[in-house]
């Protein structure tokens, strides 16, 4: 669970966040909107710990983390370009992180086959980051966060790079995943569609702080979420046609 | 077909120093008018005075210059580049860049007497450094981008510690970069003779500084073997090189609008 | 706080000397400091204003630079267009382009003082062919005053640097894709250079040309070892000021390169910091 408390943060004279409160329960994804430049990664990268805030309460399943560094979080940040190390194959990016924690070899390469093999991706487990497609990478990102067992997943417009058959399978490979692994997900996302997939939840971000909806109803009478009009767009559309 | 032999000349004289510079140095003897040497003789390189201890000099000076400045320029653009006045920080790198080394080196001599580093290989070292240090910085800036960044956030988000960033990210995503840089300022360094004759008072012997004392001397026999000394260690690496020679080409344009 | 202080330490390295000698030599041209000195004076800067060769030689280092890097353009233009045809561009690039790349200006000016004297090896090839009967009547083309020889050397370093250049900003901007277009709309060949390869390359090239001519308006070893006494130079200009054995004459070098330096940052600042702004992350 993830509990955030009136967290602010500015840089120079703008400020991007202030007082922003957030509730995520175990085990859900909320899917979070809002205007470009509207703090959303910065909230992300706050909450992973790679950025710091002015001021707020970060908490992860009930423990204070406001001022932990970033790798005793368990809260992994995927970003929208999948940042593979191009000097490493599809195997040794996945392990990255244990290899780090200096984890036994033997754990090492157990844990990054399981991933691979949920990931259906042993046959490229020898291939370097230019041989692969958009998707292919962007799985193997997911991977890489995903061994670490993390107890927060922070994903930062992941599909926003990958055509849209692609981005439906990864869709799908998300939910299929978060219902195996059960991890807790904040998922920034400029599309509506990939918002109500993939979120249990759905915050719009707009000033600096977020208002939270739990159903699309209440999402739909929220203007700034822009659903309402891609929703009366497509009905006078099919009325039209 | 035309083409074709206007780039066979243009090739020709781009080689012309490599074979010349040894055919010279060979020449006993070329009176006017005649086009080739009368009379050739075998020399010995050995038998220029003091050329073993300037090439130790320029290979002692160039390598260790253009470590330092690499090194540095690499840590020192790193900062720089993520800080928010990044831009204004360029500008100021580009300043030594652009002043004539000798007069930089001149109006910073009396320094170098009051710390008694004129005629030294220090302050040789030092001098060079003004400009070596800059360039090496400009080169590296462009290496800072914001994909970089998300890869150091990456890499502090998965635990990596300081010396685990530099072997799992910085080395192995920046060794063509330093690569290039070292063998660069190795270059800037190895060609200096503004820099080197000045603070040097030409007491520090130097190849360059060597071809300039025999030509002074009117002894172009000596100058050209000096010269082909000079120019063929780097010249051979980049035909052995290619990927170091399209680098170095490239590295030389890389200027901000480029 | 680490960051401060290699922040700091940056700007000490770039910044730091430079003032310093700056510094130093604005003092030391007014004649507070220095073995002579007989307190401030404003005769050194006097005599930097009214001697004619102060003049004559930044018109004529001037004049080098923008000649040699005209005609470097000039040629590496015309080389990026026979090597950009199609015939051409499936080749790889010949490595002889990349030698110059190689050679330090001292040895430049060796080579072109071998090359280009009156006795040199273009005089015996003009001779062979029967044009010229004594060495005498063939002109020297180093140490002239015209600064033939430092400009052709300059050209020699630099025109193969350009290409380089200008083959990579061939690259970048699609020039080949931009000219089929304008082919498409019915520019002729002609067209297509003057009006899409040459705009796009002079632009992209210009602020590369311009520090070329900031490099060779300073340049040194070459106007020292081919130049001659007079017109001289800027660099050696100076560097001979400060080196004379009538030490009054120091100040005046002092002088002088601080009137260069100025007018160099100046240059540099108004062509850099558009250039750099636009260098966004």
């Amino acid at each position: 669970m993830i509990e955030i408390e009136k967290l602010s943060k500015s840089y120079g004279r703008e400020r991007v966040l202030r007082d922003l409160d957030l509730q995520c329960e175990r085990g859900s994804t909320i899917s979070i909107l809002g205007k470009s430049g509207g703090g959303k990664t910065s909230l992300l990268k706050i909450i992973a710990g790679i950025a710091r805030q002015d001021t707020g309460i970060i908490r992860i399943d009930g423990v204070d983390h406001s001022q932990t560094k970033s790798s005793l979080r368990k809260a992994y940040y995927i970003f929208q370009e999948p940042l593979l190390f191009p000097h490493l194959n599809v195997f040794q990016n996945i392990a990255f992180g244990l290899k780090l924690k200096k984890t036994d070899k033997t754990v090492l390469h157990a844990q990054t086959t399981t991933m691979m093999e949920m990931l259906e991706l042993p046959e490229h487990a020898t291939k370097y980051p230019h041989e692969l497609s958009g998707g292919q990478k962007q799985r193997v990102a997911f991977g890489r966060a995903l061994v670490m067992q993390p107890q927060v997943l922070l994903l930062d417009e992941p599909f926003g790079a990958l055509d849209t058959e692609t981005r439906a399978m990864m869709q799908q490979l998300y939910l299929r995943l978060s219902g195996e692994l059960n991890f807790t997900a904040l998922f920034v996302t400029h599309d509506l569609k990939e918002a109500l997939t993939v979120g249990d939840k759905y915050a719009v971000l707009k000033n600096g702080s977020c208002d939270i909806h739990n159903g699309i109803e209440s999402l739909m009478a929220d203007k700034e979420s822009g659903l309402e009009a891609e929703v009366s767009f497509w009905s006078n559309y099919m009325n039209n046609a | 077909m035309g083409n074709k032999w206007f780039f066979n000349l243009l090739y020709f004289l781009f080689s012309l120093p490599l074979w010349m510079l040894p055919f010279f140095w060979m020449a006993a003897d070329w009176p006017f008018p005649n086009l080739f040497p009368t009379t050739y003789t075998v020399r010995s390189l050995a038998g220029i005075p003091g050329l073993g201890q300037s090439i130790g000099l320029s290979l002692a000076i160039s390598l260790s210059g253009a470590l330092i400045s690499t090194l540095t320029g690499f840590i020192l653009s790193k900062e720089v580049a993520y800080h928010r006045h990044h831009h204004h920080f360029l500008l100021i790198g580009y300043l030594p860049l652009l002043l004539s080394p000798v007069l930089y080196a001149m109006s910073l001599f009396y320094f170098f007497i009051m710390f008694g580093l004129d005629a030294t290989v220090v302050g040789i070292m030092l001098g060079q450094q003004l400009i070596l240090l800059p360039y090496a910085f400009i080169l590296c800036m462009g290496h800072w981008t914001d994909t970089f960044a998300n890869y150091l956030q990456l890499t502090e988000n998965y635990g990596a510690n300081r010396i685990q960033k530099v072997r799992y990210l910085l080395f192995p995503m920046s060794k063509k970069l330093l690569f290039l840089c070292l063998f660069q300022t190795f270059l800037i360094s190895w060609f200096d003779f503004a820099i080197t004759s000045y603070i040097g008072v030409g007491q520090v012997k130097t190849l360059t500084v060597l071809v300039y004392q025999y030509l002074l001397e009117a002894d172009y026999y000596f100058a050209a073997g000096i010269s082909a000394l000079i120019i063929y260690p780097p010249v051979l690496l980049l035909i052995f090189n290619r990927l170091l020679a399209k680098g170095l080409a490239f590295l030389r344009t890389e200027l901000p609008s480029t | 706080m680490k960051k401060r202080v290699l922040i700091a330490l940056f700007l000490i390295a770039c910044l730091g000397p430079l003032l310093t000698g700056l510094v130093y030599s604005v003092l030391y041209s007014l004649g507070a400091i220095g073995w002579l000195s007989q307190g401030i004076t404003l005769t050194h800067w006097q005599h930097v204003f009214t001697a004619p060769s102060t003049y004559v030689s930044f018109a004529f280092s001037l004049y080098v630079a923008l000649g040699s890097v005209t005609v470097s353009f000039i040629l590496s233009f015309g080389c990026v267009y026979l090597l950009s045809r199609p015939s051409q561009r499936a080749k790889p690039l010949a490595f002889a382009w990349f030698i110059p790349l190689g050679i330090p200006p001292i040895v430049a000016a060796f080579i072109s003082f071998l090359l280009l004297s009156g006795t040199g090896v273009l005089a015996r090839i003009v001779w062979q062919a029967g044009v010229i009967s004594e060495a005498h009547p063939f002109p020297s083309l180093v140490f002239d005053h015209l600064g033939i020889g430092i400009i052709i050397t300059h050209i020699m370093i630099s025109f193969p640097f350009f290409t380089l250049l200008q083959l990579q900003h061939y690259e970048k901007n699609q020039l080949a894709e931009l000219m089929g277009l304008a082919r498409h709309y019915g520019a002729n060949r002609r067209q297509q250079i003057r009006d899409v390869m040459l705009p796009v390359l002079f632009r992209r090239s210009f602020p590369v040309l311009l520090l070329s001519v900031i490099f060779v308006m300073g340049s040194y070893e070459i106007p020292l070892t081919i130049g001659s006494q007079y017109p001289q130079m800027i660099s050696p200009l100076i560097i001979d000021y400060v080196r004379r054995f009538d030490l009054q004459d120091k100040p005046i070098g002092y002088a002088l390169s601080v009137v260069y330096t100025l007018v160099v940052l100046v240059l540099a600042f108004f062509l850099l910091r558009k250039q750099t702004l636009r260098y966004g992350k």
